[in-house]
Order: C-alpha cells, then sequence, then structure tokens
C-alpha cells in the first residue's frame, strides 16, 4: 500500500464517516440554541423537566449524517425517530402525560365553585384571536389552530394538536408553549395590574365548600360524559386525564395512582422531550416561522390572560358574591404556576387575602378549557 | 431587581419580535412559499360520471366530488395546475378542493373494438347543439358554495359561473349550464368538445372568522352545559351528605340509648363489683369523717389507688345513667 493510497483512505474516511465536513452554519446556529436550552433548564431552572430533554433533543440531532431522527436501508426508524414515530406522531404520550396529570389533579377547588369554569372558557380568547392573527400572515387554518392552542398554556394539548394538524410545527410550538409557561410570572403580573384596580384586587372571597370524598369520586365519570358527548374528537385527552383522576380518587388502585404520577409521568417526560428537541432540525427550524411563532405565542398568552380577567369582572355584574379578577388570570391552566401567580398578586395587596384555592378552580377549568378548544379545532378539520 | 430585569428583557424579546413581524411582513410571508396543503385528486370513473377524491385546503380527512354530465359525454377530468401566487385575482384559499379541467365531447366513437383488438377512429367535430349541464355533487358543498370558471382566452379570466345550488341530503350539488363555444368554453370554438377549467370557491374568511365565533362560543358553551351538570350533581350530593350525617347523628344517639339502656344488662359480676366498692368506699370515707386526721399514726386523708379506681368506677358507671 502505497502514501497516496493510505492518504486517499485517511480522506475518504473523513469525508464519508466523520460529521466535520457536511456541518453546516445551521447545525452550529442550533447546536447554540440547543446548549442555550440546556443553560435555560440546568442554569435558571426555567420548565428544567421538559427544557433539559428538549434542549439535549436539539443538541443531539443537529450533528451531521447522525442515525437519529432517519430510517435504516431496511426502512427501520431510527432511535429519535422511534421514539417520535411511536410516541408522538402516534398521539400516545401527550395521552399518557394527560393520565399522569388526571392522577395528581385534585378537583377540590373546581367542584366546590363550578362557576369558575367559565373563567376557564373565556380565557381561551386569546386562542381564537391569534389562531385569526396567524391566518392574516399566510399560515394555513390547521397550522393557525396548531399555534393558536399555545395560549392555552398547556403543554401536552398543543402537542397532541399540532402532531395532528401541523407537524412540522412541533418543535416550535411545543418549545413556545413550555416556555411562556415558564414565564409566567414574568408575563401575567402586569396585564394582572393593569385589568384590574386596586380595589378589586383586595376582594375577599367567601369560603370554598368541602367537597365529599364521593363528589370526588363521580366528577371525573360526571365531566368525561359531558365534555366527550358533546366534544368526542377530545375522548383520547379527556378520557386519560378523567381515568387518572378517577384512579386517585378512587383510592383502591393506590399503587397504578402512584405509578401514573411518578414512575409512567417521568418516563413519557424523557421521550417527550427528546423527540420534540429531535425534530428541531435546523433546516426545518431556521427559518422565520419559528420566530413568528414565538411572537405569537406571547401575544396568545397577553390575550388569553385579560380574556380571563375580562371574564371574571363580566361575571361580577351578575354575582352577589363578587369574585376576585385576580383568579380569572389562572384561566390560562398552566397548573399550578398561573394560580401562584394570581395568590402572589392578591397576597400583595392584602397580606390576608389567600386566594390560591380560588385561582386552582379557574387554572383546572382552564385545562378543560384548552382541551375543548383543541377538541373544537380538531373537529373542524375532520 | 431580577424580577425587573427580567422583564426588561422579555420586553426587549417582545418588541424585537413584534419590530420583525411589523417591520418586515414580506419577509416573514416568504417563508410561507411551500403551498402545504395543495390538493391532490386521484379521479376514479363510475357509471357516466367520474368521481374526484382529496383532502381540501383546511382539512384532515378525504372527501369526494362527483361529476356528471347532461347532454353530452364526460370524457375527462383531471386535475388544473394554476399558479395563484401570480394572480391578484383570486385567492387559493378560497379554492379549498383544486381547480379541475373537465373535458366534454358530443359523444362521437374515438375507437372502434374487435373482440381484444380496437381500432381508433377520428372524432367528429359537429358541434355540441345544445347547453350541456355540468353537475359537481358532494357532501363538502354548503349553501354558500359557487363554481368559478377560469377561461385564460376571455378578457375576465375568472368569472362566477352562477351555478345553481341543489340540496340533496346530505350532499350538495353546484349545477351549471355550458355551451359548445361559449364564454366557458376554454377552446372558444365550436368543435364538438368543451374544455370547462373550474372550481368550486367558498369564502376564507368568511369560513374562517364564521368558525372562529362558532367554535369559541362552543368552547363556553361546552364548559357552561359541565358547570350546570357540576352545579346539579353537587346539590344531589350535597343532598346525600347531608341526609348521611343527619343519619349519623341518629345513629350516634341511638348508639347512646341504646348503650344507656344496656346498664341494667350488665353482668351480675359488675354489679357485685361497683357494690362492693361503693361499700367499701362508703365505709372508708365514713371512718374518715369519724376519726381524726390521724388514726394510730397513719394519714386517713390520703387515698389509696384502689380506693380511687374504684370511685372512678363507679362514676363511670353512673355516667352513663346521667347522659340518659
Amino acid at each position: 500500500m502505497t502514501w497516496e493510497s493510505v492518504l486517499e483512505l485517511i480522506k475518504q474516511i473523513l469525508i464519508t464517516q466523520t460529521g466535520i465536513p457536511h456541518l453546516t452554519w445551521g447545525n452550529i446556529v442550533m447546536l447554540c440554541i440547543g446548549s442555550l436550552f440546556l443553560y435555560l433548564a440546568i442554569g435558571k431552572d426555567f420548565e428544567p423537566l421538559l427544557l433539559l430533554p428538549i434542549g439535549f433533543g436539539v443538541f443531539l440531532v443537529n450533528f451531521p449524517i447522525t442515525p437519529l431522527m432517519g430510517f435504516s436501508e431496511h426502512g427501520t426508524p431510527e432511535l429519535l425517530r422511534f421514539f417520535y414515530k411511536y410516541g408522538v406522531e402516534w398521539e400516545i404520550i401527550p395521552c399518557v402525560i394527560f393520565l399522569g396529570l388526571g392522577a395528581m389533579t385534585d378537583f377540590g377547588p373546581l367542584i366546590a365553585n363550578p362557576k369558575t369554569l367559565v373563567i376557564g372558557a373565556g380565557a381561551q380568547l386569546g386562542v381564537f384571536v391569534t389562531y385569526i392573527g396567524t391566518l392574516f400572515f399566510g399560515f394555513t387554518l390547521k397550522e393557525a389552530a396548531s399555534v393558536g392552542i399555545i395560549g392555552g398554556a398547556d403543554g401536552p394539548t398543543t402537542i397532541y394538536l399540532t402532531t395532528k394538524l401541523a407537524p412540522h410545527l412541533l418543535g416550535a410550538n411545543a418549545l413556545a408553549a413550555y416556555s411562556y409557561m415558564a414565564m409566567v410570572p414574568l408575563i401575567q403580573p402586569p396585564i394582572m395590574r393593569l385589568f384590574t384596580t386596586k380595589e378589586q384586587r383586595k376582594i375577599k372571597m367567601n369560603q370554598l365548600r368541602q367537597v365529599s370524598q364521593r363528589e370526588k369520586l363521580f366528577f371525573p365519570l360526571i365531566a368525561a360524559f359531558l365534555i366527550i358527548m358533546l366534544i368526542p374528537a377530545v375522548a383520547p385527552l379527556m378520557g386519560m386525564f378523567m381515568f387518572g383522576n378517577l384512579m386517585t380518587e378512587s383510592g383502591v388502585v393506590k399503587r397504578l395512582s402512584d405509578t401514573a404520577q411518578n414512575a409512567l409521568m417521568n418516563i413519557v417526560t424523557i421521550f417527550l422531550g427528546v423527540s420534540v428537541g429531535a425534530t428541531m432540525k435546523a433546516e426545518v427550524f431556521l427559518s422565520w416561522k419559528p420566530l413568528l411563532i414565538f411572537g405569537f405565542g406571547l401575544f396568545d398568552f397577553v390575550i388569553c390572560t385579560i380574556g380571563g380577567i375580562l371574564t371574571v369582572h363580566i361575571m361580577n355584574r351578575f354575582l352577589k358574591d363578587k369574585m376576585n379578577p385576580l383568579i380569572g388570570s389562572a384561566g390560562v391552566s398552566a397548573v399550578p404556576m398561573s394560580a401562584r401567580v394570581s395568590n402572589s398578586e392578591g397576597l400583595k395587596e392584602d397580606p390576608t387575602n389567600y386566594l390560591l384555592m380560588h385561582a386552582m378552580g379557574p387554572n383546572l377549568a382552564g385545562v378543560i378549557g384548552s382541551a375543548a378548544a383543541a377538541g373544537m379545532f380538531i373537529a373542524m378539520f375532520q | 431587581m431580577l424580577f425587573k430585569k427580567n422583564t426588561y428583557i422579555l420586553c426587549l424579546i417582545s418588541l424585537f419580535i413584534y419590530s420583525v413581524i411589523v417591520l418586515v411582513p414580506d419577509l416573514a410571508m416568504a417563508a410561507f412559499g411551500e403551498d402545504l396543503e395543495k390538493p391532490k385528486p386521484t379521479f376514479q370513473k363510475e357509471n357516466q360520471s367520474i368521481i374526484a377524491k382529496l383532502i381540501p385546503r383546511g382539512k384532515s380527512t378525504f372527501i369526494t366530488i362527483d361529476f356528471t354530465i347532461k347532454g353530452a359525454t364526460l370524457q375527462e377530468v383531471k386535475a388544473y395546475d394554476f399558479d395563484f401566487d401570480k394572480s391578484n385575482e383570486v385567492d387559493k384559499k378560497d379554492f379549498r378542493s383544486s381547480l379541475f379541467q373537465v373535458t366534454i365531447t358530443n359523444g362521437s366513437p374515438s375507437n372502434i373494438s374487435f373482440g381484444p383488438f380496437s381500432l381508433p377512429l377520428p372524432r367528429t367535430n359537429a358541434p355540441i347543439a345544445s347547453p350541456v349541464s355540468v353537475s359537481l355533487t358532494s357532501s363538502y358543498f354548503s349553501s354558500a358554495t359557487q363554481l368559478w370558471i377560469y377561461n385564460p382566452k376571455s378578457g375576465t379570466p375568472w368569472m362566477n359561473a352562477q351555478a345553481q345550488s341543489i340540496d340533496l341530503k346530505p350532499k350538495r350539488a353546484i349545477e351549471v349550464s355550458v355551451k359548445d363555444g361559449g364564454p366557458m368554453d376554454c377552446d372558444g370554438m365550436e368543435n364538438g368538445q368543451i374544455t370547462l377549467i373550474c372550481g368550486p370557491k367558498d369564502s376564507f374568511w368568511g369560513y374562517a372568522i364564521g368558525t372562529l365565533f362558532i367554535r369559541f362560543f362552543g368552547v363556553f358553551l361546552v364548559l357552561l352545559i359541565l358547570e350546570i351538570g357540576m352545579l346539579l350533581s353537587g346539590k344531589v350530593f350535597q343532598y346525600l351528605e347531608s341526609k348521611k350525617s343527619e343519619m349519623v347523628i341518629k345513629e350516634k344517639e341511638e348508639d347512646q340509648v341504646s348503650s344507656s339502656v344496656s346498664v341494667p344488662t350488665s353482668t351480675d359480676d359488675d354489679e357485685l363489683i361497683a357494690a362492693a366498692i361503693s361499700t367499701a368506699l362508703h365505709v372508708h370515707l365514713s371512718l374518715q369523717k369519724i376519726k381524726t386526721y390521724d388514726f394510730q399514726g397513719v394519714n386517713t386523708q390520703a387515698t389509696s389507688s384502689w380506693a380511687l379506681q374504684g370511685r372512678i368506677k363507679q362514676m363511670n358507671d353512673r355516667m352513663i345513667l346521667f347522659k340518659r
């Protein structure tokens, strides 16, 4: 073997078997974006449970010629493609997350004050306003619906709807949804103060009635029956959500409920995060669309917050026992962060005014409301 | 301080995003060049009609459009590729189910068959005498669906065919009359063939805004129904709970009554013990009253443990009677 042939062989290996010659500017930018997400998750503690796996997914998938998101020569999916295909594309992971969320949720505050369900509906205003706004910017109807749902501040719902309607926007939509959910304490307070007076923020609400265990046990059955009868398209999400809740409230399957809340939830979160991150390859992600989605997502969040607060104002016109409008902002879902924000804003005005449990009602109504809005969109395209 | 800094960063990000959106909308729009939703119809001949199967814009499921002709022969239907981006007259979003090129002939045989063999015959150019009725039927059409014709040779290439909308529950048909060589015929000649480029048109914005209101209020309606359901079930459960708690109180009272009644049923041994203790106590206390505090060097004021236990037992036994 001559020196020339050895050099030729090394050159051949470098070109065909290493990533260096295939590295593009797009890859480098995406590696930086992935690293930024990792920094936000680890350094700033911004939704670390999601941003860390997403960030690493972005980081991993943007190395050139990696066998991660493609298909092998036999047509079998590669590792991350496998997670994506069977977890996200088959719409399994968002539903399993809803199962875990249902198992974690105590519907007591919502059952004690069902009026707050209307706030959850009012807080979907941004979803529909953004839907129209994005259409003006050339998004298709399906894309507009998937971007609009970001304002619902419900990660699994956003992922579920986007996978169904506009899978090419999955990375941007999921990221925008989770990023803004993490930024709820930054986004909401100025809007809350802008749309309420000092006196309104001081309103003390009546103590919630005690909810019996029997009532909590029947709630998932009644809610599932009504919602699924009215919007069958939302059955996968609502069905799993209520099933998880029933497991917990029944008290007879503690092991299953515990698994749904902890082990199962953690497992699917890992696969969901990595899969969503893996969809953000440079050639797909680096366009104006994600930037617009981030812009519209913020706008969406703001309008949803305003919608919730305005709904409380309107309701207060008809109610004898007034509600504190600060709980309206909790209608955007983002459980329990937005309820905490309502509570902290209330405490700023009156240190004896605890709104947390009152805000949990609209907060849970927001979860149901955003799932209902997603169901409406799915039904629209059927 | 940290909060203020974060708010400042957030404001900067929003300002940047919105300046991009507002100042460079053309750039932003350029990102949407690829037509992801372009319908790709497939065609199938069935008896006298041709059925187009496609996923229209803004839908996830297939629809069918049934093309039928009266007064001539339906030769062919195929998708017509029109570059909407270059046209200012029409918006592709309004044509959600594609454009079609329909070829209608006078029905003269184009070939003659001898068993497995066929001999092509020249088609006659005899004009199609009377106007031909073209009908498009689909469950996808609404009463507002129009049929628009594209004729590149005409001065106004796009025209509303003023088609008649017929309700054929559950489907709807849009029907139009075309004439060989007429304004809707693309070849513009009376040559025994009509070429019609057409597409069902719905108002995109009308649909988008209409559905927006319906669906937003739909969410309200669903949650309102859930609220009513919860209020009603809440009342039922509260009633049941109050009944249950009433029952519990009643049961407790009955228990107390029954336990007080059960005193006489206590065993003879208990009664004996109680009697013995009370006698012993009586004797003991009587002695204390009679005798001085110091009796033969022993302090009789102090109560012994057996006396205390006996007193407690006696009091408890009597307590039941007091409660009664």
